[in-house]
């Protein structure tokens, strides 16, 4: 319902903030929620005052009107993360924002790019956690409830795997364009924006698109636990006893590698840190020294770092790689 | 309400001897290879720049003299600034002092007072300062933007 409080309402507009105000007379772009209602009625009326015969006049100019269109314009962007595809399902999130200048609802549709999922549902994220929680998130049965100009609406696309498909990686292109009117820039439709006014297509066409991420599952946990870890720290001794990392400290690198399978052809590699110097003979295994020479022993300094062949290594083996280097 | 020193009278457009006329202005596009054009504008939208034009003739027979022309800024529109080539208007935030917006001042909320700036304008006028000869005409606008 329009507001036909003309005279509050003019006063109130003209108290627009500072910030808007500064916005406005750069010629900058005003945000959407800011800019004016569609109908809102523009009336220009001048005047003429003058002296005529020792008399003072005045007159009126004719009275120009124009309406306020409303211009269609939308947003689509991300919710921020990429979900790994599990079963039942998963929610992707995005974010619509209404780019118009009135109020308006949207058309939303999502489809796979890749096979082995489907599309469930489209819900709105009513508390915005990113998850589908159907307690108080709601499924969407057509088009959006409408987006007021400015506002932003999180919408979650449910996506299930489909039953005995390998589960891959892939993603879902979202759609999304204004229920009243979508397509060319500049295209309008008499009556068909709010409060009776003109609908204007505006420069996003009124449509967006955006492809969003899902991951491949990762494998189960007992998977994992079976791979090799190499776990690195350091100490520091410098030349006044102290672990301050000052010119002429020691740093002694100490590497554990832990295998819980058995594993062929191990081996540990290891840079020699930059503007750091390798401080000969201080590579070992498993405390026993090993030459810096390559060929006559497990260990080496090869080219910038040092190098441990394992060879093949039983299930749950661990070993203890050290060196040190001297800082400059 | 326009801010006039004076009470005046008031008399009919159709029957006075100064006819005043107004338009809203927006460009379009110029036929190939030529300047955009200044046309009546059938559609307004928020961000369009647009040109409010005043038109003025002196329809009797004897000169006019003090001319003080008024515009009061539409609710919708906001002042961005005068016309290349034509003369640019006093401005008022107030209505009641006119003056360059560089002298103009908005009162904060809280107190004290800030620079105005264009969209703060509620007024503009011209006074000209020749007086207008029987048959006499001129043409002054300014730029406007849709809030």
């Amino acid at each position: 319902m329009r507001d036909r409080n003309v005279g509050g309402e003019s006063k109130a507009w003209r108290r627009l903030p500072t910030v808007l105000a500064f916005w406005l007379a750069a010629g900058g772009a005003l945000p959407a929620a800011a800019q004016t209602r569609p109908g809102t009625v523009v009336t220009n009326t001048a005047a003429v005052a003058f002296t005529l015969d020792g008399e003072d006049r005045r007159v009126d100019s004719n009275s120009v009107t124009l309406t306020v269109a409303e211009r269609l314009d939308i947003v689509l962007a991300p919710g921020g993360t990429t979900p790994m595809l599990t079963p039942p399902y998963i929610a992707l999130g995005l974010v619509l924002t209404n780019g118009g200048t009135g109020s308006e609802a949207f058309v939303v549709s999502a489809t796979p790019t890749v096979a082995g999922v489907t599309v469930t549902g489209i819900a709105i994220d009513v508390d915005g956690d990113g998850y589908f929680d159907p307690a108080v998130d709601t499924l969407l049965a057509g088009a959006t409830p409408p987006v007021a100009p400015g506002e932003a609406l999180r919408l979650l696309v449910l996506v299930s795997p489909v039953p005995d498909a390998e589960p891959t990686g892939g993603a879902v292109a979202v759609t999304a364009r204004a229920a009243t009117a979508a397509g060319t820039p500049a295209d309008a439709i008499a009556g068909a924006g709010d409060d009776g006014s003109e609908a204007v297509i505006g420069t996003t066409g009124a449509t967006a698109a955006i492809t969003l991420p899902f991951a491949a599952p990762t494998p189960p946990a007992s998977v994992l636990a079976s791979a090799p870890t190499l776990a690195k720290t350091q100490s520091v001794r410098a030349p006044d006893g102290s672990a301050r990392p000052v010119a002429g400290a020691v740093v002694t690198y100490t590497l554990v590698a832990s295998f819980p399978d058995a594993t062929e052809g191990a081996r540990i590699d290891d840079p020699i840190p930059a503007g750091t110097r390798y401080v000969p003979g201080s590579l070992t295994l498993d405390d026993a020294v090993l030459t810096d020479a390559v060929g006559d022993d497990a260990g080496e300094l090869a080219g910038a770092g040092i190098a441990v062949t394992l060879g093949d290594v039983p299930a749950a083996a661990v070993r203890t790689v050290r060196f040190q280097v001297r800082l400059p | 309400m326009i801010p006039f020193a004076s009470l005046a009278v008031v008399v009919a457009a159709a029957a006075a001897p100064l006819q005043l006329e107004t338009r809203i202005l927006a460009e379009r596009p110029g036929a190939a290879g030529t300047a955009p054009v200044l046309a009546p504008a059938r559609r307004m939208l928020p961000g369009d720049p647009l040109v409010v034009e005043l038109a003025y003739r002196n329809t009797g027979g004897a000169a006019i003299t003090g001319l003080v022309l008024a515009n009061p800024i539409p609710q919708g529109l906001a002042y961005r600034g005068g016309q290349p080539d034509m003369p640019v208007p006093d401005l008022s935030v107030d209505g009641s002092r006119f003056g360059p917006l560089a002298v103009l001042t908005v009162a904060l909320p809280g107190g004290g007072t800030r620079p105005a700036t264009a969209a703060d304008v509620t007024h503009v006028r011209w006074r000209l300062p020749a007086a207008l000869a029987a048959g006499g005409s001129g043409r002054l606008a300014f730029r406007a933007v849709v809030r």
